[in-house]
């Protein structure tokens, strides 16, 4: 009994040891995510009770990036989120209608209509309809039915058999459906509380369009009116129509005409059109008109249209008599310079609209113009420094009444520079920055102030004595000046340093290298910057490309030395931009920087579906995929690829020599006719194949991953059954080797140089395959200053959003097959091949996070040789700091510096009282003996 | 009905056999200058998935200020593969090596140069003059190294053992030991 609790215990004891070796302390500390929806778009976005019976609401949004998500307005966090679309390449209308006093959220994007529980975003059914969703609407319809059921869905959809579905709300099941023959197109769909329309547009003979209104019997889907409502040469395209109404008490369509002159409505179900003057008010053209209108059926039919001028925007408010369906305007709300928002919010029938401007947040009654609050918009500049003040682009409100006057209005607006903000009474309460949602390059840039140090140096080696001393003199007279303020925290830095938090801090203070900045160009044309290591705030965020709607570039950004970050577009010229604060280095670079191919640098791209490459202005070699080949993907060895040691030093003190070559890449090809993939290691600068395989039965169309570093290379698809392999994702590793022979360099052993043109020297490869449980769609690898510190394979995993760091180690292509390791492989580390790779749960970076939609992953070596920094970008930003080797270089922070402060003065008191009586001892010993 | 179905699977094995192995491609292998604009013509060479031969070859000159000169040949689409090479690994005397780099249906895809002091596998080549050929046919990929399988009987059981062995045919050694040593003591008793 006894030596069975004792067992117990031992056993516990045990299972702290291992579970510590987590490194309880590091996850949430040196890592960072941000779990982001995306851009939100004005229409999919608003505030909604999940719980009717309760009044907390949250923020529902589907995004630009397809994916559908509720935040909670009090502290920014994601309740839950589900993508939607996993490929941005598609670019279809997304819907999200919510209906009132409804538990459910439904969406609608690309084909499929979706109902989601709105407190845990479960997905309550599906439908994919024929062709590609015009619109997707809750009928709002009082059938007297009891109110606790669900609210149908109306669902419009276009292609070749064009449709209005009625979708019940608690099945998904289809109730009716009315084809809509011909060849308009359908727009939208409108439901009054009696009513359903379908607005399509027709093409005239030429090339305008006309609206057309088909009602239909909710109950039965039967058509029972149709007709044309603009008259001819009205609408040239469909973006002057500025909306069209739903789900209010009596819905409207309204449109402009190409010169923003006149703003034209119509009741739906009446066919008179009234017709409004849009005022200039001043120079500027008008450039867009919106409308604001409730979406509750019950709602006073009162509405907001939204005026945009370059320089500044103004709005006016209609009233519709519904009984006799006529418009008239009731007031309108001054000219403000800039852009604003405006948002419409419900209080039981009563309407009320936010707008926010630059300066402030003003909410008004849609029955009168009379200002209910006002608060001056405090702290809404997101980077600190941005010199031009975020632009609201739009907003969703909350209004909450007490005692007949407005007590809080909740915002989130969403800016031009990217940022969701909720504005609790004007002044911010979190930020969101989504727009890092759309990054698609980024790079870590060292910051400037450790770059000027290095500099400093550098000038003292390669200057003579007495220059040096001079220099090094004045760079000392020069340190001095910061003293006093070193001085003044030196208390606070010595506290730090008891408490552990000696990693944390500034940019300025930054030994280990953790505080690199990191710059992401997004899609719209921004660069965003932020600290590796205080992720929390972003350091600035600025425009610097100027795209036209529509328009995409493609940045590759890099950063050639500390402090600078160059933003490239293509093939054009970089622009240097300072990395701690954005700023432009140089406007023009000097004609003479421009990058003249050199004569002697061989160059290679992908072109016409092969490899090109040229040597100054000529072509040098090709390499041309045969007949039915695709290029699937081309990875060069990194260009800054440090490596220790050119030899692996085996158990038995001989050395295996690595075969390093800095021009080599691994191009990835792919036949969809025979379902084979072809890898080919090459050297880039003679052309030449130096290692090739071909697999068979592989599945092109998931993601083939391949990386390149060192000496080795690794590969990962899917593939189907074959006779010696079964079906599943394979992780496939190379390594090359000078010789296979230890101690023997092969052919270049008599070589002291050697040039990649005139030997032919080719490497002999170990390839091991092992059988992974998932898919890998992008792979990355650790870098560290020196490249001692051993690496660590990165690899996204898409299904179950995640980041796994393999070790080396484990991938070895030495590992021993069907056989136990030998004394010497022992010693070396290697295990016996197994054939199956399960990802270590250690492994998982994100450890219990999702990191949704991961594109890409960035390395970084920190100053520290231990120390890699990782940045991943796609959807979810999420970066960490990885040790493969373990930090042999750092104290972690279970090292207690006060203890041992501590054990020294003890030590040293107990020496002071002992040596006296030591001496004594000592003395009286010699008299003993003598 | 037997006989004429083995025959038509040797007929068609012996298809097979004549088009996997014995169809004889040829390519033309051109070499020109980085700074020339025409390519020369250097070999012609007939291969087959295994092995390759020289059927003509004409050493290239170049002038003293070329120093990278491209090797490379026609795909039909009308683009060309090759790699660069340096110039003074075509001076005649040097003896030089051409892989044809072929794919798994036995068509080339890209070539190799060098020149033997980089040592041969010459398990295929065949030589003309200072120039050989050799061809390197794409390898199949690695597969994951699986244990044995474990098989199934048809009712899903694990395949039967071995049968054990009876006592006898286990001991009979024994039993066989204990009776030769009977039969010597009881001849030593009786003498």
């Amino acid at each position: 009994m006894w030596l069975h609790s004792l067992q117990v215990i031992f056993a516990a004891a045990c299972f702290v040891r291992l579970s510590a070796a987590v490194f309880a302390d590091e996850a949430w500390n040196v890592d960072y995510h941000y779990a982001l929806l995306g851009e939100p778009k004005e229409e999919t976005t608003f505030f909604h009770q999940p719980n009717p019976s309760s009044k907390a609401s949250l923020i529902y949004s589907l995004s630009e990036q397809g994916v559908l998500g509720a935040i909670n307005p009090r502290d920014g966090s994601v309740v839950w989120r589900q993508p939607l679309l996993r490929d941005d390449t598609a670019q279809n209308a997304s819907f999200l209608r919510a209906g009132e006093d409804r538990d459910v959220v439904v969406s609608g994007l690309g084909r499929q209509v979706a109902a989601w529980n709105a407190a845990d975003g479960r997905l309550e059914w599906d439908l994919i309809v024929d062709g590609d969703l015009a619109d997707v609407e809750i009928l709002a319809l009082d059938e007297g039915t009891p109110t606790t059921g669900a609210k149908d869905v109306i669902a419009l959809s276009g292609g070749e058999h064009a449709a209005v579905r009625r979708i019940d709300g608690a099945t998904g099941a289809v109730k009716w459906r009315h084809p809509l023959d011909g060849p308009d197109v359908p727009y939208q769909v409108s439901a009054s509380a009696t009513e359903l329309y379908a607005i399509a547009l027709h093409k005239t003979m030429l090339g305008y369009y006309k609206l057309k209104v088909i009602s239909l019997d909710p109950v039965t889907g039967r058509k029972t009116d149709e007709h044309m409502l603009s008259s001819e040469s009205e609408l040239t395209t469909t973006d002057t129509i500025v909306s069209v109404g739903a789900n209010s008490a009596s819905p409207i369509i309204a449109w402009t005409d190409s010169a923003a002159s006149v703003l034209k409505l119509n009741v739906l179900g009446t066919s008179g059109v009234s017709s409004f003057n849009i005022d200039k008010h001043g120079e500027g053209a008008v450039r867009r008109v919106r409308m604001h209108a409730p979406r509750h059926s019950n709602a006073l039919a009162h509405f907001l249209v939204h005026y945009e001028s370059d320089t500044a925007h103004w709005a006016e408010v209609f009233h519709i008599d519904v009984r006799n369906g006529k418009v008239e305007k009731a007031y309108s709300l001054p000219k403000a310079a800039g852009r604003g928002a405006f948002s419409t919010s419900v209080i039981d029938a009563n309407v009320y609209f936010t707008r926010v401007t630059q300066t402030e947040v003003v909410t008004v009654a849609s029955a009168s113009h009379g200002i209910l609050s006002r608060w001056s918009l405090q702290g809404a500049r997101v980077a600190d420094n941005s010199n031009s003040t975020p632009e609201p682009i739009h907003a969703v409100s909350e209004v909450s009444f007490k005692d007949n006057a407005v007590s809080a209005v909740r915002t989130a607006l969403y800016t031009s520079t990217g940022d969701w903000i909720l504005l609790r009474n004007g002044s911010p309460a979190w930020t969101r920055p989504e727009i890092l949602a759309t990054t698609i390059a980024a790079t870590f840039a060292a910051p400037a102030e450790a770059e000027a140090l290095v500099k400093q140096l550098q000038a003292e080696a390669h200057s003579n004595p007495v220059q040096a001393y001079s220099h090094r003199l004045q760079r000392h007279i020069a340190d001095l000046k910061l003293l006093p303020a070193i001085l003044s925290s030196l208390p606070q830095r010595i506290i730090d340093a008891f408490f552990g938090n000696s990693a944390e801090g500034g940019i300025g203070h930054d030994g280990f290298g953790f505080h690199q900045i990191i710059a992401c160009a997004t899609k719209s044309g921004r660069v965003v910057a932020f600290d590796a290591a205080s992720p929390t705030k972003i350091l600035w965020n600025r425009q610097v490309a100027d795209l036209q709607p529509g328009q995409s570039w493609q940045p590759s950004l890099y950063s050639p030395r500390g402090g600078v970050i160059v933003v490239r577009s293509r093939a054009d010229i970089g622009v240097e931009y300072s990395a701690t604060d954005g700023e432009l280095l140089a406007s023009t670079l000097p004609v003479a920087e421009r990058e003249v191919p050199s004569s002697k640098a061989m160059q290679y791209t992908i072109r016409s579906g092969g490899l090109e490459a040229t040597l100054g202005e000529r072509s040098a070699w090709h390499f041309v995929p045969a007949n039915g080949e695709t290029v699937i993907s081309l990875v060069p060895r990194p260009i800054n690829d440090p490596v220790a040691s050119i030899g692996k030093v085996l158990g038995d003190r001989r050395v295996l020599y690595k075969y390093l070559d800095p021009n080599l890449a691994l191009l990835v090809t792919g036949r969809n006719a025979s379902r084979t993939a072809s890898f080919y290691v090459l050297n880039t600068v003679s052309g030449a194949v130096i290692h090739s395989s071909m697999h068979t039965g592989v599945d092109l169309d998931a993601p083939i991953s391949s990386m390149m570093s060192e000496n080795w290379f690794a590969y990962s698809f899917t593939a189907e059954a074959s006779d010696d392999s079964p079906k599943g994702h394979q992780l496939v590793v190379g390594e090359l080797f000078e010789s296979l022979v230890p101690n023997d360099r092969g052919l270049l052993s008599a070589k002291a140089n050697y040039s990649s043109l005139e030997s032919g020297a080719e490497p002999f490869s170990l390839v091991h395959t092992y059988q992974i449980p998932e898919r890998i769609s992008k792979m990355a690898v650790t870098r560290t200053r020196q490249g001692i510190t051993s690496r660590q394979l990165l690899a996204v995993l898409p299904d179950s959003n995640a980041l796994v760091g393999i070790p080396y180690g484990v991938l070895d292509p030495r590992r021993p097959v069907h056989r136990d390791p030998t004394k010497d492989e022992q010693m070396e580390g290697l295990v016996k091949y197994t054939p199956v790779l399960d990802f270590d749960p250690k492994w998982y970076l994100n450890h219990q996070r999702e990191v949704v939609g991961i594109k890409d992953v960035e390395t970084s070596p920190a100053l520290i040789e231990s120390t890699s920094l990782v940045f991943a970008y796609g959807l979810d930003i999420f970066g960490t700091r990885l040790s493969p080797s373990f930090s042999f270089d750092i104290l972690g922070k279970d090292f207690n510096k006060f203890q041992m402060l501590a054990t020294v003065a003890a030590l040293a008191v107990a020496t002071f009282v002992v040596a006296p009586l030591v001496m004594r001892k000592q003395v009286d010993q010699r008299w003993k003996l003598l | 009905m037997r006989t004429t179905t083995a025959l038509a699977l040797l007929l068609a094995f012996l298809c097979h056999l004549s088009s996997g192995v014995s169809q004889e491609h040829t390519v033309d292998i051109f070499a020109w200058p980085v700074s020339a604009v025409k390519s020369q013509s250097l070999a012609r060479i007939s291969y087959n998935s295994t092995a390759a031969t020289i059927k003509s070859y004409t050493p290239l000159s170049v002038a003293d200020n070329d120093d990278v000169v491209r090797v490379g040949f026609y795909h039909p689409s009308g683009s060309w593969s090759g790699i660069a090479t340096s110039a003074s690994n075509l001076a005649p005397g040097r003896d030089k090596k051409l892989q044809l780099h072929l794919n798994s249906d036995g068509e080339v895809y890209h070539l190799g140069f060098k020149t033997l002091e980089y040592g041969t596998s010459s398990k295929t080549s065949n030589k003309k003059d200072d120039l050989s050929v050799e061809v390197m046919k794409i390898k199949p990929g690695p597969t994951p190294h699986l244990n044995k399988p474990v098989v199934l009987n048809p009712d899903g059981t694990v395949g039967d053992k071995e049968p054990e062995k009876t006592f006898l045919q286990k001991y009979w050694w024994a039993i066989a030991g204990f009776l030769v040593l009977q039969l010597v003591m009881n001849g030593a008793k009786q003498e």
